[in-house]
């Protein structure tokens, strides 16, 4: 295979300069057209040529920006950057369908996507993929944009198969890691997938992770760092973790051990924490790393996770019935098996467990809601059960947590569900996450998956 | 409206903006990225884009320069008119009542 050579510097400094000659033809562009109003002439083609030469300009600019990325993360992570000439096409075609593009819709064009839903070998191995390209000021915006192209990321088996994480090398240095949750929420079986045997896997690694904030018992935050470090992501980089359920678990408690987030390891700056029971790992994740925790307050696998927190019913079995029930994706007939799951083992351990004690009251109204069929006194029993009240708390100095009543797609746990949320949040909480995360953000980066098969 | 001195200055602007954007288009298919981007697929696709915008300059440059023309052709017309004019303030009260007084041939002239 041909290698590519090229000198990123150069060939930056080049795209910033073609870059600057589009800005200046789009101002003159401006004038022509204000002067051919004032003397009431057509405007005729000048401008609209003049409008073209300045798309192709900076959509070159643009492309030379992302094969430079594309360039740099394949040499950093010894990974193959194929781009021969359908590559190099479609990362024009990608340049030129983001120009004006300020969030992050990509369905102007279509990247070459994976053909299989994963297979099971190849682990550790790498395939580019769609690149990122962000739109917005640098600042809240921008880290705005960021956290919502991640979690879109998270639900597209064309961007992360099955099988696989996603590293982003943006072009300010540092590496964005976005981790899916699992692949079997909704089709629940034993043991692993045979197609892809995947480590985002519920009952086999999902679950035996929740009982602590420890990578020890978590296969998936394991894979992760075994697969940047042969990747070869330098330590001592910054990086940013974004998790969506069993992801958002994981990059938690990575970003809790001190031997990946520390001395010797990476330094990970952000954590975004999407759909799961996060607050018990809050108080593992050293101070400097900053962490944003989303739950949408009808998600009903987070509220299963708080459940098992609450010390109330055995963790594992209780949540299995009710993600068993998540199957036909209907919310009432979720909360109804969740408030089962509830009653049925709150009453075996009512004597015991003080919050139970605590919450009678919520109990009783789960269990009224059961016996009547009144899904919606059940779930706001459930709701308060788990005490998972509406709202934005900082438990401690660079911590936010927001609960936020959300809409019901997908049990509440889809990421639609807090893509809506993200798209208008505006509390100064959030906002200041936002911000810290989205300053000195670039606009591009290179985005790779990393398969990690359980071998 | 525009005067004819100002169709007139608006001509040479346009000419100048056409003359530049003639020779940016010359820089822009003069550039390589040879000597920071090996031969091959990539440097070619950027090579392709260069050409594109090369290409939309200089009809850019031929649709200025065809503008600045319109302009001096509006000036003209404008200079006739008012040529036509004064012919017809110069006459006394009794000669004027024998002719029209000319019209503005079109819209723009002032």
């Amino acid at each position: 295979m041909p290698t590519l050579w090229i000198e990123p510097d150069a060939t930056l400094a080049a795209a910033h300069t073609w870059g600057g000659w589009g800005d200046e033809i789009a101002n003159a562009r401006a004038r022509l057209t204000t002067e051919l109003d004032d003397l009431a002439l057509p405007h005729g083609s000048a401008a609209s040529s003049l409008g073209r030469a300045t798309d192709e300009l900076w959509a070159a600019a643009l492309y030379l920006q992302l094969v430079v990325d594309h360039a740099l993360a394949a040499d950093e992570m010894s990974l193959v950057a194929e781009l021969d000439a359908a590559g190099a096409d479609l990362l024009y075609g990608y340049a030129r369908a983001n120009l004006a593009t300020t969030t992050m819709s990509c369905s102007a064009f279509t990247y070459p996507l994976p053909t299989a839903e994963g297979d099971p070998g190849g682990t550790y191995t790498g395939d580019a993929r769609e690149p990122w390209v962000l739109g917005g000021d640098a600042g809240t915006e921008r880290g705005r944009e960021l956290i919502m192209r991640a979690l879109r990321d998270t639900a597209s088996s064309g961007q992360i198969q099955q099988d696989e994480f996603q590293v982003v090398r943006m072009a300010d240095g540092r590496y964005l890691v976005v981790l899916p949750g699992v692949t079997d929420l909704r089709h629940p079986g034993w043991g692993l997938d045979e197609h892809h045997r995947t480590v985002r896997d519920l009952d086999q690694y999902a679950f035996p992770s929740s009982r602590s904030a420890d990578v020890d018992d978590n296969r998936y935050a394991q894979m992760v760092a075994e697969a940047l470090a042969i990747r070869g992501v330098p330590t001592g980089s910054e990086l940013v973790m974004i998790g969506h359920s069993f992801g958002a678990d994981t990059a938690l408690d990575l970003a809790a051990d001190p031997s990946f987030n520390g001395p010797g390891g990476y330094r990970v700056t952000h954590v975004v924490a999407a759909a799961y029971w996060s607050q018990p790992q809050l108080e593992h994740v050293p101070d400097g790393t900053e962490v944003l925790v989303l739950q949408n307050r009808s998600d009903v696998p987070v509220i299963a996770e708080a459940v098992g927190d609450s010390g109330v019913v055995d963790a594992v079995d209780a949540r299995v019935d009710i993600i068993g029930s998540i199957v036909d994706l209907d919310p009432i007939g979720v909360f109804a098996n969740a408030g089962r799951a509830v009653y049925h083992d709150a009453e075996i351990a009512m004597s015991a467990i003080d919050h139970t004690v605590d919450h009678a009251d919520d109990l009783a109204r789960i269990s009224a809601g059961f016996n009547t069929f009144q899904p919606w006194l059940l779930a706001d029993g459930i709701h308060d059960f788990v005490t998972l009240e509406p709202g934005v708390s900082a438990p401690r100095d660079g911590h936010v947590v927001a609960v936020f009543d959300g809409g019901l797609t997908g049990a509440g746990h889809d990421q639609d569900n807090y893509l809506d949320y993200l798209g208008t949040v505006d509390d100064p909480a959030v906002t200041a996450f936002l911000t810290s995360l989205g300053t000195g953000s670039s606009i591009t980066g290179s985005a790779w998956s990393i398969d990690v098969t359980v071998p | 409206m525009p005067t004819a001195a100002e169709y007139r200055e608006a001509a040479s602007r346009l000419r100048t903006m056409g003359e530049n954007v003639l020779r940016r288009s010359a820089t822009v298919s003069g550039w390589t990225l040879d000597a920071h981007i090996g031969p091959g697929p990539v440097n070619d696709r950027a090579r392709q884009g260069l050409t594109v915008v090369a290409g939309h300059l200089t009809e850019a440059a031929d649709a200025l320069a065809r503008l600045a023309v319109t302009c001096d052709g509006r000036a003209a017309t404008c200079d006739r008119y008012h040529a036509r004019l004064a012919d017809y303030l110069s006459l006394d009260t009794a000669q004027r009542a024998l002719v029209q007084r000319p019209q503005p041939p079109y819209s723009w002239v002032q």
